[in-house]
């Protein structure tokens, strides 16, 4: 297991590595590969994004505690293509004609205000970094349970986290995208190696008999508002559905923006609907683990893992710890990248060069892995906190994301600003006050809030300052080699 | 597009469903796994 792991992070860092491109010598070209990949290039991109470490180890674990509630993700993964079906193409036209780089880049633009568009860049960052701790915890689970030593997995974290730091500087998106490619069909020939090698074991017909007689409240999802019951499940598919179909993951971006074509974005979002099939093979597994495994409490993401090495020759275990190795670190690299192009793009100075955002972006890049692994090695429960707000907190960004492809003028800045203050004030409150609200997923209802906040300061306020469109300033893009100034829109 | 209104309602309501929501076994499988692996099937036949 030692050798799969060594050889694992070798193969993915040495794809990184050839990932690089000449023109990766410039800010676009290093976070959004010069907007000029194919459609497959960004459909592997995307996929990779959101089928990481938590697929592969979650999902059966969410299984073994909360049953046929784990069909959540897949649900709201179809609802989020959905959106991004409809909103892609639109943020990607925008973003070729005015030169956006990130979420936080449009808003503040389309809304005439630079402190709105800093304050959707620093909650992106702040909600989004726990997933990258996630993925380097996963890594370290599952070298640490290939091999049989907790040391080695420490040691797989750290030196994972310096690969990654490597490839994404050297690299940017298009090493990300070469990695993607192998990671997105290994981990799928994973999963299935590992389902017929349980078929096999243990004999398909028996498995949902034993789960019906020793846990048949596993099978449905029970009524009442306790943790996995109906008021989670539909809560929790409508604000993860919102949070993914309105773009406000920061890694749905990079995916987006590289493309070469909108109809590619149309494409991708299309098939990707199917791709989410995948993700019932790791809720098959967790049903197996349940009639075939004693699970001890706080065990339930190595399930996957204990099925996998119950039922597989060694050389098997490795592939899939190779494929586990790969799910943890495509994902990582991928949100690293996006945090960083946030970081260069809206968390700076206004008005540095092209050549210091990129630098600013691989250093940041640098200082996100490592306060990642740090955390993950020294307060693991900081960011496991942390993680509980990253959707909640994340999709009270859909509004300001959506009003910005359209041209309506009503909501400004001031009651878009309002309504995230509050809101967000409202997930961080509850959360760490443990305030239910009816076993609603509190991202429900800050998102509620934010609404009403939104329009009532709005109509207080009045209408927007929004920027000349294209055709109605007869000027073609503003200058490829800065963000857009409303000067240059009002010329 | 109003189409797309069907995917979405199904995939938020799934538990509402008794027929769906319901401890029986469909070729060994819960059902809601075909409920929403078909919702999914469908999403990307309208999206097409």
């Amino acid at each position: 297991m030692i050798f799969a792991t060594v050889l694992g992070l070798a193969v993915i860092a040495t794809l990184g590595f050839l990932g690089r491109r000449r023109s990766l010598n410039t800010n676009s070209g290093w976070s959004i590969g010069d907007r000029g990949m194919s459609s497959l290039t960004t459909f592997f991109l995307q996929a990779g994004a959101i089928f990481t470490s938590f697929t592969f180890l979650g999902m059966s674990g969410l299984t073994v505690l909360g049953g046929v509630s784990a069909a959540y993700l897949p649900a709201y993964l179809v609802i989020g293509y959905i959106g991004m079906f409809l909103l892609g193409p639109i943020v990607w036209k925008l973003g070729k004609v005015f030169n956006y780089h990130t979420n936080a880049d449009m808003v503040g633009h389309q809304f005439s205000s630079p402190f709105l568009g800093r304050l959707v860049a620093f909650l992106a960052v702040v909600f989004f970094m726990p997933i990258v701790q996630v993925q380097i915890v996963g890594l370290g689970t599952m070298v640490s349970f290939g091999t049989g030593y907790k040391q080695a997995g420490t040691l797989s974290m750290i030196v994972a986290t310096v690969l990654i730091l490597l490839f994404v500087s050297w690299a940017g998106l298009r090493g990300v995208a070469l990695t993607a490619y192998f990671k997105d069909v290994a981990m799928v020939v994973a999963l299935v190696i590992i389902l017929i090698g349980s078929l096999a074991t243990y004999h398909a017909g028996d498995v949902m008999a034993d789960v019906m007689t020793n846990a048949e409240k596993l099978l449905v999802v029970s009524p009442g508002t306790q943790t996995y019951g109906i008021v989670w499940f539909v809560s929790s598919v409508i604000i993860s559905g919102i949070g993914l179909g309105a773009m406000t993951l920061p890694e749905s971006w990079p995916a987006v923006l590289a493309a070469n074509k909108s109809r590619a974005v149309s494409k991708n979002h299309i098939m990707l609907p199917l791709y989410t099939l995948a993700t019932f093979i790791p809720i098959v597994l967790g049903f197996f683990a349940v009639s075939h495994l004693q699970i001890n409490k706080g065990e339930e993401n190595s399930a996957i893992l204990t099925l996998a090495s119950d039922s597989l020759p060694g050389w098997l275990m490795g592939l899939v710890i190779i494929s586990g190795l790969a799910c943890a670190i495509v994902p990582a690299a991928h949100c690293v990248l996006a945090i960083a192009t946030l970081v260069s793009s809206n968390l700076t100075p206004t008005g540095i060069s092209e050549e210091r955002k990129l630098l600013v972006g691989r250093v940041s890049s640098g200082v996100i892995l490592l306060l990642s692994l740090g955390l993950a090695l020294s307060r693991p429960d900081l960011m496991a906190n942390l993680y509980l707000l990253t959707y909640a907190g994340l999709a009270q960004l859909a509004p300001s994301n959506v009003l910005s492809v359209t041209r309506q003028k009503f909501v400004n800045a001031r009651g878009l600003i309002a309504g995230l203050i509050v809101s967000e004030t409202v997930v961080i409150v509850c959360t760490f006050g443990k305030i239910g609200i009816f076993g609603l997923n509190i991202g429900v209802v800050a998102l509620v809030i934010n609404i009403i906040v939104m329009l009532a300061v709005s109509a207080a306020t009045g209408p927007a300052v929004r920027p000349a469109w294209p055709q109605d300033r007869g000027a073609a893009r503003p200058s490829a080699t800065r963000a857009p100034l409303i000067a240059d829109l009002e010329a | 597009h109003l189409a797309l209104i069907l995917p979405i309602a199904a995939l938020v309501l799934t538990p509402f469903f008794p027929f769906i929501n319901t401890p029986a076994s469909m070729l060994g499988l819960p059902p809601i796994l075909f409920w929403v692996g078909g919702w999914a099937i469908a999403t990307t036949l309208i999206l097409s």
